[in-house]
């Protein structure tokens, strides 16, 4: 992977209380470069946090003197770095709500270290370019011009209605990131957002018809169950690796 | 209190007034009396306090004719004396008014004593009835209660459950006779009429006249009183009716708070279990979770390490490690998936989604274990949206692909196929394992099966199948086993109901 960056890599706080899971998350982090605070609880966490300035928080939900809700608040305050959360398997709910309430990403426990540690790196990734700061969007053979209000597959112009390119504007600039329905009606139908997630479904429908190589199976837009929808990043989409199998 | 002309009363007061001449005659012969008529009213008193107003006005006439025996010349009704006269005729009026009064009066007594009677009854109704525990404690309870009120037989019947129509009480030791069980049985079921009466009479061929009261809600717990009434019709006053319904009323009253009484426990209950189970649910995802999730990241950690990634074997290892827990993770979400349904927590939260969202979610769950496998992707363009849970359903063919990943050989194609026929969207995942023969076709759903002739390749619970089949249903769907026989290979379809598309779109295209 990358070089180890002993003192210059990025700053993760762990807020968690379990001393196993934040063992691996240490060793998992500190072999990919990066440096390591960790808190066991929801005060040391805030403490921490003020103290350190990490450019990275890790929540994990099930702590033992606040409900994680309240910390991911009470963070948002005036944190405005990347946090992403760790749950058990929940309802949707849940993610729909952390993830309106300032959460840039979850996984859920049990998990693997390579999809946290890709996770974090697009949320990193996000923060170094703020408000999609590239002119132009590259993942698989899409390309998506910014500036230009351009979009190509393989060189080939894609002709999007307005709306349909809003929809794809919206998840390019929150590149990599889960956007729940609601924030996404909320910028494509900002004097309706209550309007029915019906449409917004028919028009990713429609967007993925002109722009996925197989609708059937999106490699671009990927459809979280229940509660949003993601443009993949490079990263995202070769983890994923379904392609060999598919047909 | 019903009134009747008692010739014995009258004989009683009669004997009052002869009763009255012995002090009468003591006294003329001892004293010199100008007049005995203050002696007569007391007959009249007395008849009036002990058999009622008509006896007392039949003494004081006789005591009047007796007084005038008194008047000189002795035992003669002849009354010369206009003083005489006036004094015959005050202590006739005083006499009579007295026994007006006096009668009226015990009339009014009775009445109370009646009235006191029929509520200590009905307090001792309710008191007793207040300590029953159930229905039927109460109908043999108010049965009682008619039979000691009315001094009759009484007869209750109910419906119970695999008996039918019977009585379950009775009196008397005679077995009622079927004409009585008919009659209360059509009164019973006559009861949903809006002008069927609560109490009822029937007259029967052989069996003299019967009061037929209702207790309890139209329904399989209702049951019906028979009142013994006789032949005598003048019973079925309205005083008995009444009384028969103050009586049902206290029992119908009890009966429901019996009911509230009952949903209330049952509801604390449900509530005290719901509680359980949620600590149980959240004790048991935690606790056994989260020294999974310390497995699986631990190992997923050392197979990155340089030290254990170039050494094949050892890599090998640490992904069986985390793919075990992994593995382990469904096992236990699995008996969590059970427990809900168990518990009756299935609660789908309905949207409108895309099944291709729900068949990509499912083949990205799982695409480690169909790793190696061709799958291949069937979905018919334009697909109509589902209503579902898409949690749920996702789940449900995620069970069903490990399923087909479980029982079909390691390399073995799977096709998963989606489109709509007769109204209704079919997910079809077909394998190319051992089949299914009739029997096992059935009884492939039922929880913990496993059929007999793969129980040597496949671990697992057997539950996979079971949860799968329960989300379907929960989402108004359903699952069938096809399959052409054992070696041929197995189609799971799911049918799912479709959303109600709404004309307009917003789009601009």
């Amino acid at each position: 992977m990358t070089e180890p960056r002993q003192q210059a890599g990025p700053l993760v706080l762990v807020i968690d209380d379990e001393p196993q899971i934040r063992r691996f998350l240490r060793t998992g982090f500190e072999m990919q470069g990066f440096r390591i605070a960790e808190a066991e609880t929801a005060r040391q966490a805030l403490e921490l946090a003020v103290m350190r300035r990490p450019d990275l928080v890790v929540l994990d939900l099930g702590l033992p003197d606040a409900d994680g809700a309240s910390v991911l608040e009470a963070l948002r305050g005036w944190f405005p770095g990347p946090v992403i959360v760790l749950s058990v398997r929940s309802s949707e709910e849940e993610k729909v709500s952390l993830l309106e309430k300032g959460a840039d990403d979850y996984v859920v426990k049990p998990f693997g270290m390579a999809e946290l540690l890709a996770r974090a790196r697009v949320v990193l990734r996000r923060v170094a370019q703020p408000g999609a700061a590239e002119p132009v969007l590259r993942v698989g053979k899409l390309m998506l011009d910014f500036a230009q209000r351009m979009v190509s597959l393989d060189g080939v112009p894609v002709v999007l209605s307005p709306k349909q390119f809003a929809l794809l504007r919206v998840l390019g600039i929150h590149h990599g990131k889960v956007l729940t329905h609601r924030q996404l009606m909320k910028e494509l139908w900002p004097q309706d957002p209550d309007e029915d997630v019906q449409y917004l479904r028919i028009l990713m429908k429609k967007l993925r018809d002109k722009i996925e190589p197989d609708p059937a199976r999106p490699a671009y837009l990927v459809t979280e169950l229940s509660v949003g929808y993601r443009l993949r990043t490079q990263e995202q989409l070769d983890a994923a690796g379904y392609a060999e199998a598919m047909r | 209190m019903i009134l009747r002309i008692d010739p014995l009363a009258y004989l009683k007061a009669a004997g009052l007034v002869a009763v009255a001449t012995v002090p009468a005659v003591i006294l003329v012969v001892l004293t010199p009396l100008e007049s005995v008529s203050a002696i007569y009213m007391l007959p009249g008193l007395v008849a009036a306090v002990w058999y009622g107003t008509g006896p007392a006005v039949a003494a004081a006439l006789l005591g009047a004719v007796m007084t005038s025996l008194f008047y000189p010349p002795l035992f003669s009704v002849m009354v010369v004396r206009p003083s005489q006269i006036v004094d015959l005729v005050i202590s006739l009026i005083v006499a009579l008014t007295i026994g007006r009064l006096a009668g009226q009066l015990r009339a009014q007594m009775l009445r109370v004593r009646e009235d006191e009677r029929r509520v200590r009854q009905l307090y001792d109704l309710s008191s007793e009835i207040a300590g029953a525990a159930d229905v039927a404690a109460i109908y043999n309870i108010v049965a009682a209660h008619m039979a000691d009120a009315f001094e009759r037989e009484v007869v209750l019947f109910a419906a119970s459950e695999g008996q039918g129509w019977h009585a379950i009480r009775r009196s008397a030791a005679a077995v009622p006779a079927t004409a009585l069980i008919e009659a209360a049985r059509q009164f019973a079921e006559g009861r949903g009429r809006p002008d069927s009466p609560d109490v009822s009479v029937a007259d029967l061929p052989a069996g003299g006249r019967w009061l037929l009261c209702r207790l309890g809600r139209p329904g399989p717990l209702q049951a019906v009183l028979a009142v013994a009434m006789g032949s005598d019709s003048h019973d079925l006053s309205g005083e008995i009716v009444a009384s028969a319904r103050s009586i049902l009323e206290e029992g119908a009253r009890s009966l429901e708070r019996l009911g509230l009484t009952r949903a209330l426990e049952e509801r604390q209950l449900r509530q005290r279990t719901d509680a359980l189970r949620d600590i149980l649910m959240e004790s048991v995802s935690h606790e056994l979770r989260t020294p999974l999730a310390s497995i699986l990241g631990s190992a997923s950690v050392l197979s990155t390490a340089p030290a254990i990634s170039s050494e094949p074997r050892l890599s090998d290892l640490s992904k069986a490690i985390a793919s075990e827990a992994g593995r382990l993770d469904r096992r236990i979400q699995n008996l969590l998936d059970v427990t809900r349904i168990r518990a009756g927590a299935l609660q789908p939260r309905f949207d409108e989604v895309d099944p291709a969202d729900i068949v990509n979610g499912a083949l990205d769950s799982t695409a480690e274990r169909l790793a190696g496998r061709k799958v291949t992707l069937a979905l018919a363009r334009d697909l109509p949206f589902v209503r579902v849970d898409p949690v749920l359903v996702e789940q449900a063919l995620i069970n069903i692909l490990e399923n087909a990943a479980k029982f079909a050989p390691g390399d073995a194609p799977i096709t998963i196929s989606a489109s709509e026929r007769d109204g209704r969207l079919i997910i079809a995942v077909q394998d190319e394992g051992p089949g299914l023969d009739q029997h096992e076709a059935q009884q492939i759903f039922e929880r913990f099966h496993r059929g007999e002739r793969h129980a040597d390749i496949a671990g697992g619970s057997g539950l996979g199948l079971a949860i799968a089949k329960t989300f379907v249903e929960a989402n108004g769907g359903s699952i069938e086993p096809l399959s052409e026989g054992p070696g041929k290979g197995t189609t799971m379809r799911l049918w799912l109901p479709l959303a109600v598309l709404r004309a307009g779109e917003p789009d601009d295209d």
